[in-house]
């Protein structure tokens, strides 16, 4: 069986080390290198993973290793024009993380770059590799509430900054420095930044697109960092479905700069609920729920520790396969142009205090 | 669920040979018999044993099993079961075991080599379209350990609907997605099984000993007396 020759870059991102077991067991792959940002990265994957070369810059890995058909984007949201630009130049496929970018133009320059080098680009978002979230969209198809009149989610979690500082660097994380609106202290970049899977999920279970986003950013939990991490979302699709989502980082955590057990105060790190009405009933969803509890160390806090968690699996399955097959991919460049468009009028609400009509 | 276990061993190239028997409690590999411990490739029971083995939780103390099934289930498959996971989870083994019967109730309290003192409450008694109701947790020196959340008697899901009929879903594996808890569980067994020699001496020797406690807890209930477990 041929293996498809796949690399990182730069592992600075929350998710890299998801990528780890994935990258390693499935047999379609084969893990060629990784290039890592910073001497802080490069350290903990040394530490983490054995048996891989790695490089200090993307440059310097694609030039050792010309074999390279695909490169996971494990990067800072401020360096995938960049790296989009390297890889398309090879004609590299991409699997890029889950915002390209939010610069509208920069988004256009990346388009252009992956229909003229042909590569498959996927977008990382893979909460629709999850089972409950595969039964979900089962239920809603075969109407289980029949026909949908709300849409109600969270994707609520702690904050990565300490562990991941870029996502607390407003040109990092939303690529410039912009007030979160007038007069207000915090910038844009925060916890919306970090938490697109609704805004892409709506879309598709309601098989609609955003017409009207009206939202609030609210008092920061975390006086000291500069960005929002707290705020409400609501709104109506084109077909007429209402919504309510909520991107926060409303959940407490230790300030550790390596995830690791104890990384949460409150006892559950991510919560992606999601709360269907519909003409004949409604429908709670708990994409990662139940799992198995406990209030053992290192903080003897009920604790809930995470049982399913294999999202990694189906998405890089379906990147291996897409890249196999010249399939454009499901979350490609085009489709989600509009889940970024709509976090952007959130953005834009929060700034003018009135509701965006898209 | 032979279709499942063949997907899994077409996906990652294993070469073996594996069949399992129509309920799941056996898999033939390259024509040996080898027991099927699905309980061992159940995530919340894995990630219970997890707790104990990393240490997260501290010296054993109790441990509280409870698993109520459908009416004429067997309750010393059951027991097989419960036992399996109690020493799974603790990384121990039972050498002694108290039972005690009711007409469709079984109460055991066994003992594992590390010092674990675990009551097991096993009932059948449930209508047929009634799930099974089972909870594990794990009393430590330095904490608790469940795999059901704090302040709920029943068992969670992941989907409720209250739509025409109520009905609930827990999935829990987008690679056999479509299968039930046990089915996945069981899959995930036999395919540990089917790739690794070293999974299938240590389900056969599991087992044995297994039987070797049930065997214990029938003995127990003849004569009232707490039974050490066949070495």
């Amino acid at each position: 069986m041929k293996r498809l020759k796949i690399a990182m870059m730069s592992m600075t991102h929350g998710h890299t080390r998801k990528y780890y077991d994935v990258l390693k067991n499935n047999p379609k792959l084969e893990w060629i290198a990784v290039s890592t940002a910073n001497e802080d990265v490069k350290e903990i994957f040394l530490r983490s993973v054995q048996g891989i070369p790695c490089y200090d810059s993307d440059e310097a890995m694609l030039d050792a290793h010309p074999e390279i058909e695909a490169v996971v984007l494990a990067s800072e949201n401020s360096e995938h024009l960049r790296q989009v630009k390297l890889c398309a130049e090879r004609k590299i496929n991409v699997l890029s993380m889950k915002i390209p970018t939010f610069d509208m133009a920069e988004y256009a320059e990346m388009e252009r770059l992956v229909s003229e080098s042909g590569i498959t680009f996927q977008i990382e978002l893979e909460l629709h590799y999850n089972p409950v979230v595969m039964r979900m969209k089962e239920l809603i198809k075969n109407k289980a509430v029949g026909d949908t009149d709300a849409f109600n989610a969270t994707n609520i979690t702690l904050s990565p900054v300490w562990a991941f500082p870029w996502q607390g660097v407003p040109e990092k994380s939303y690529g410039k420095r912009v007030p979160i609106k007038k007069g207000h202290e915090k910038f844009r970049g925060g916890a919306l930044c970090d938490h697109p899977h609704i805004f892409d999920m709506i879309r598709e279970v309601t098989n609609s697109e955003f017409d009207v986003i009206f939202a609030k950013v609210a008092p920061n939990m975390r006086h000291d960092i500069e960005e929002e991490d707290m705020l409400a979302v609501v709104g109506r699709m084109k077909n007429g479905v209402i919504f309510s989502l909520d991107p926060s980082w409303s959940r407490a955590e230790n300030r550790i700069k390596v995830p690791a057990p104890g990384w949460e105060v409150f006892p559950k790190r991510m919560e992606v609920n999601l709360v269907i009405h519909g003409d004949e009933g409604s429908m709670f969803t708990d994409c990662f729920g139940p799992n198995t509890y406990h209030n053992g160390s290192p903080e003897n806090k009920y604790t809930v520790q995470y049982a399913y968690f294999d999202e990694w699996v189906g998405l890089i399955d379906e990147f291996v396969e897409n890249i196999e097959t010249k399939r454009l991919p499901k979350i490609n460049i085009g489709w989600h142009k509009n889940t970024i468009k709509a976090m952007n009028a959130v953005y834009e609400s929060i700034s003018t205090g009135k509701a965006v009509k898209l | 669920m032979q279709k499942g276990l063949d997907l899994l061993l077409k996906k990652y190239s294993v070469s073996a040979k594996a069949v399992l028997t129509e309920k799941g409690e056996t898999v033939t590999v390259d024509g040996k018999n080898i027991p099927v411990l699905p309980w061992e490739s159940d995530r919340r029971i894995i990630e219970l044993r997890n707790l104990v083995v990393t240490g997260r939780l501290g010296n054993m103390c109790t441990y509280r099993i409870g698993h109520t099934a459908k009416k004429g289930s067997d309750l010393f498959a059951l027991l097989a079961r419960e036992i399996g996971i109690l020493e799974f989870t603790v990384n121990s083994t039972v050498k002694e075991i108290f039972a005690i019967a009711g007409k469709n109730t079984m109460n055991c309290i066994a003992e594992t080599e590390n010092g674990c003192v675990c009551t097991i409450e096993l009932g059948s008694t449930l209508d047929d379209g009634q799930r099974d109701i089972d909870k594990h947790e794990i009393i430590t020196d330095n904490g608790v350990g469940c795999d059901r959340v704090v302040d709920t008697q029943m068992p969670q899901d992941s989907i409720y609907v209250f739509g025409k009929k109520e009905q609930a879903f827990m999935d829990t594996d987008a690679e056999l997605y479509g299968y039930s808890e046990i089915e996945i569980n069981t899959i995930r067994n036999a395919f540990a099984v089917a790739k690794n020699v070293d999974v299938q001496k240590s389900n056969a020797n599991k087992w044995i000993h297994i039987q070797k406690v049930v065997a214990a807890a029938k003995a127990s209930l003849e004569t009232m007396e707490n039974v050490k477990v066949e070495a």
